[in-house]
């Protein structure tokens, strides 16, 4: 009977997921230039282990990863390639697309959309995540929900723990939801220290159920639906996700689409984006919290390579040297390392092949392959790299990163939050200053290190915890502190979006004007520069006050063939009267009403102000708007002189220049009145 | 269903794999018996099931040799010194053509075998429960679970179910009971000492028959045991033949994850250590008799029911 045949034949959809590798938080440059963020390895597994085995694990049938090719795509590359190999044919595939320029999110979509990689649905994640979610049941949830509402594009995935979340900005979003639908309303990173919470009052007009998450934890997984790929691509605004979840709910009734969340109250699942929360994570994972990920399985072959001590939550390798004394708790010890009985560990993870020497303190530290650490040492809350050695007493304050290859020298001490890195650092223009030798009073006689400088940039973002520093306490002068923060957060804030605008600015009036020019030049109709001009200014998405005060001034300038030096002023006068001749219906068509004048005397103003070659012509082209082509009233202009114009230092001498002028309209107004009184 | 797959790969292997010889089939079971134990020394069916399998192929190997090897029963004494470590598994380099077909045949037949277990085990049920007993039970078993609802058709009595924290699948238990009309009371784990007193059998089901005749089973077992023994009461443990191991070891525990232990909202600080233990381990002194699809053995018969089903040098693989 055809009809069950074919209901039998149903199509397999595949399951796909999308792994970031480009993420947005870094963990410094000692230990990136050596090797990709996804490959460092958190308790001795490289991170994208974890996410792919979770995948696996999951049933995910497809994993693309999307890196940059430039500094580390190979190694990723080859890493996936074992993975597949170790796991055989009936295994999810893995591949790995990179590609020249991906600095974000919505690159990487554009990207993949060109590519038509992704069909149907997937799972949209970055690829520092560790967690031991039941995905298969998310992407279920997922398609009910958007079989029952069409709107629906996207899942956000967030977990409500209210234990104390690092206050990172990146990791916990603040959110306002529908609570009869579980769509978003509203999505915030803030600041968690702070204890005051805006919510937008326009939001309470609109629903009348609403739910507020203060603060979730964010793991940065989203369920997509097959349409997000082209949003990105259709907008070029969507960079990262924070951008893109903004437009779409600001954008919700005119695209018709939202943004439902999930909100898990079990299940592990955290990005270890930046050094405060790689330690927290690392911390979890050892204390099993990532169950079935659990530390003493390897997931790259799945047998047990460590033995597990309940009791103080040690893992050694059983050719390791490790005696039980000497471990405190959540002590993580790899093969072929030696650690002395003498020596106090807590909380550590060591590599392979290290040792450790009498009298060494390690806490909270993560020490890789190969290290020698001789006695006496002190490391508190430190990054080690491999192949490192630490002579005798070297303490290391909190927040060290040492990168690969350096040797610390006897009794020295590093200061806190300090990166060390093997080479010397690339200075302004590239070139890498060859002969430096190693500093002493930075790394010790016999040491051989050099301190790198973090760009401020990367840690201005507000809300990011510098490693190794304490967390702000809150005082009794809570709101003080908000305040300043919330001063701080509007300040750099603002300061963003004018470079955003000025550079938008920059663009229109460029555009602006060559179409002005090319319209002179090849006499093209009015209605065709009209079309031009609203084209451009719906492409930058410009007011129409800077319209005209762009227009007036790119008319007034449209004339100019030559560099502006070169002209006499008579000259420049014929240019621009020709081009007010042609251009009067453009003008007509953008001013209206006075406000519109009064915004073309402005720009006149401010285009005296700039181009002082402008200034002698400036009585003629005011007796021309206002005479010759009746654009500008006479009443506006009065007004404006008596006003003072925009006040620039321009305006005297356009006052002056100008006296004549205003007089004889003045006069003429008097007239005008007197005749009117009759 | 973890004895099926096994079963299925092991038959796939017999009939799909690179072998000419005997031993070179041994080998290739051998891998697989490697393989789990050295991922999930936990999962003890799949092992055990490698080992039967092998048991069966050298009976096959012998029987078409024309060689019969004691004939299955061995006397006692034979069996005391038989020993385990001595010596790997017997040469079978012979090629013989029907070899294959008579050890597919001997795996299909214990397939049925282990798919009836579980009824085999529940018609045992009739003669062990009495009427009006109470009979105590802990977490959520299929076999026990078959064994009591089958009883229930017969016999009246009630049932005092353990919820068994962390997993509280006593829940479970208890509900589906109910459903099949016997009386059912849900206690807390705590609540199995002072009930006991009350009780007159325990019968719980276990994941693994070690080879002393103890149980390595959930979490809670050892206590319930305990008790039972302390007030005299026969603890039965219904358990397919399948699920006896050669393994002596009773150390090897396996972890979860705090979580299940801590719900995850809660404010411990780090620094407090939650420890999810998987297994517990019951001494044979404290086990009445197992029920299995055969018959009823007693503990001190165990390590003799392990002769029958593994060939002894296969222990150490």
């Amino acid at each position: 009977m055809a009809p069950k045949e074919f209901r039998d034949l149903k199509e397999e959809k595949l399951v796909q997921c999308v792994l970031l590798a480009e993420c947005p938080q870094d963990y410094g440059s000692p230990i990136m230039q050596d090797l990709p963020k996804v490959l460092v390895p958190l308790v001795n597994t490289p991170l994208l282990d974890y996410s792919l085995d979770w995948l696996e694990r999951s049933g995910i049938d497809e994993v693309i990863v999307y890196c940059r090719t430039h500094p580390h795509s190979d190694a990723i590359r080859q890493h996936c390639r074992d993975f597949t190999k170790r796991r055989g044919d009936q295994s999810m595939r893995v591949c790995v697309v990179a590609s020249e320029d991906c600095h974000s999110m919505g690159d990487a979509m554009r990207d993949l959309y060109a590519k038509s990689l992704l069909k149907g649905d997937f799972f949209l994640m970055y690829g520092d995540v560790i967690g031991n979610l039941d995905l298969q049941g998310l992407m279920m949830r997922h398609k009910d929900r958007r079989t029952s509402d069409k709107k629906i594009i996207m899942s956000l995935v967030y977990l409500n723990k209210t234990d104390e979340c690092i206050g990172d900005s990146e990791s916990t979003a603040m959110l306002v939801t529908n609570s009869s639908t579980g769509k978003i309303l509203h999505h915030e990173r803030r600041n968690t220290t702070g204890s005051k919470l805006s919510v937008p009052s326009e939001l309470l007009k609109t629903c009348s159920q609403i739910r507020v998450y203060p603060v979730l934890e964010d793991p940065g997984i989203a369920v997509c639906s097959e349409i997000i790929p082209s949003l990105f691509s259709d907008n070029f605004d969507y960079g990262s996700r924070d951008s893109f979840i903004r437009g779409i709910i600001e954008q919700e009734e005119l695209l018709d689409y939202s943004i439902a969340c999930e909100v898990l109250n079990s299940g592990y699942a955290t990005r270890a984006s930046s050094l405060p929360l790689y330690e927290k994570v690392s911390g979890e994972v050892i204390r099993r919290l990532a169950y079935p990920l659990i530390p003493e399985i390897s997931l790259t072959s799945h047998r047990i390579r460590y033995l597990f001590d309940d009791f103080k939550n040690n893992y050694w390798e059983p050719s390791a040297k490790f005696h039980k004394g000497s471990g405190g708790n959540d002590v993580v010890v790899g093969a072929g390392s030696e650690v002395s009985t003498m020596a106090g560990i807590e909380k550590t993870v060591v590599g392979d092949h290290c040792t450790l020497e009498d009298n060494v303190k390690a806490t909270s530290s993560f020490i890789m392959n190969n290290v020698h650490i001789k006695r006496g040492c002190v490391l508190q809350q430190c990054y080690v790299g491999e192949n490192v050695k630490l002579e005798e007493n070297v303490i290391l304050s909190p927040g060290c990163v040492i990168g690969a290859g350096v040797i610390l020298g006897p009794n020295i001490t590093i200061p806190s939050a300090t990166w060390l890195a093997a080479k010397p650092p690339v200075d302004e223009f590239d070139e890498e200053v060859a002969n430096k030798d190693p500093d002493p009073r930075v790394c010790g006689n016999k040491g051989h290190a050099f301190v790198v400088t973090r760009d401020d940039e990367d840690e201005c973002e507000f809300g990011t915890l510098v490693w190794g520093q304490q967390k702000k306490e809150e005082d009794d002068e809570d709101d003080e502190e908000e305040e300043e923060e919330e001063s701080d957060e509007d300040i750099t804030e603002d300061m963003h979006m004018r470079d955003e605008d000025e550079q938008r600015e920059y663009e229109f009036k460029r555009e602006i004007r060559e179409s002005l020019h090319t319209a002179l030049r090849e006499g093209s109709a009015s209605e065709n520069v009209v079309l031009e001009i609203n084209a451009s200014r719906h492409a930058y998405n410009m007011s129409m006050e800077e319209v005209i005060s762009t227009v007036t001034q790119a008319i007034i300038r449209a004339g100019e063939e030559k560099p502006l030096a070169e002209y006499k002023s008579e000259d420049l006068w014929a240019l621009t009267k020709v081009s007010f001749l042609k251009f009067k219906d453009v003008f007509s068509n953008y001013i209206r009403k006075p406000r519109d004048q009064i915004t073309v005397l402005n720009a006149i103003e401010s285009l005296m102000g700039q181009y002082q070659e402008y200034l002698p012509t400036v009585q003629k082209v005011l007796y021309e708007l206002n005479q010759a082509h009746e654009i500008l009233d006479d009443e506006v202009i009065l007004h404006w002189f008596k006003r003072g114009g925009t006040a620039t230092p321009a305006f005297p001498a356009i006052k002056t220049l100008s006296s004549k002028y205003i007089e004889w309209l003045e006069q003429d107004d008097d007239d005008d009145d007197e005749e009117s009184d009759d | 269903m973890k004895a099926e797959e096994s079963l299925s790969l092991l038959e796939h292997i017999v009939a799909d794999g690179q072998w000419e010889t005997g031993s070179e089939l041994l080998n290739l079971l051998r891998n697989v018996a490697t393989a789990v134990q050295a991922k999930m020394p936990w999962e003890t069916t799949p092992c055990n099931m490698v080992h039967r399998v092998i048991k069966i192929i050298i009976d096959e190997y012998n029987a078409c040799r024309g060689v019969t090897d004691g004939g299955g029963i061995q006397g006692v004494s034979q069996m005391m010194f038989a020993d385990p470590t001595s010596g790997d598994l017997p040469e079978c380099s012979g090629i013989f053509s029907e070899l294959k077909n008579r050890v597919l045949e001997a795996i299909a037949e214990h397939r049925a075998e282990t798919e009836q277990s579980q009824e085999l085990i529940a018609s045992q049920g009739v003669s062990k429960i009495h009427s009006d007993e109470v009979i105590m039970t802990c977490g959520m078993w299929d076999v026990v679970l078959a064994f009591l609802t089958k009883a229930a058709k017969m016999r009246k009595f009630h049932v005092i179910v353990a919820e068994c924290a962390p997993k509280y699948d006593g829940h479970k238990m208890a509900k589906l009971l109910c459903s099949a009309g016997i009386q059912t009371t849900l206690i807390q784990d705590c609540a199995v000492f002072p009930m006991m007193s009350r009780v007159n059998k325990v019968i719980i089901g276990t994941r693994t028959v070690l080879s002393n005749g103890g149980i390595k089973t959930f979490v809670g077992a050892s206590p319930l045991a305990s008790a039972a023994k302390f007030y005299s009461v026969p603890l039965y443990v219904c358990t397919p033949t399948y699920q006896f191991s050669p393994i002596a070891c009773e150390e090897a525990n396996h972890y979860g994850s705090g979580t299940h232990v801590i719900p995850c909202n809660s404010d411990l600080p780090a620094s407090v250590n939650a420890v999810a233990a998987q297994f517990d381990y019951v001494p044979p002194e404290n086990v009445t008799s197992f029920i299995t699809n055969n018959r009823g053995i007693a503990p001190s018969y165990v390590c003799r029911q392990l002769s029958e089903l593994y060939q002894p040098t296969s222990y150490d693989l």
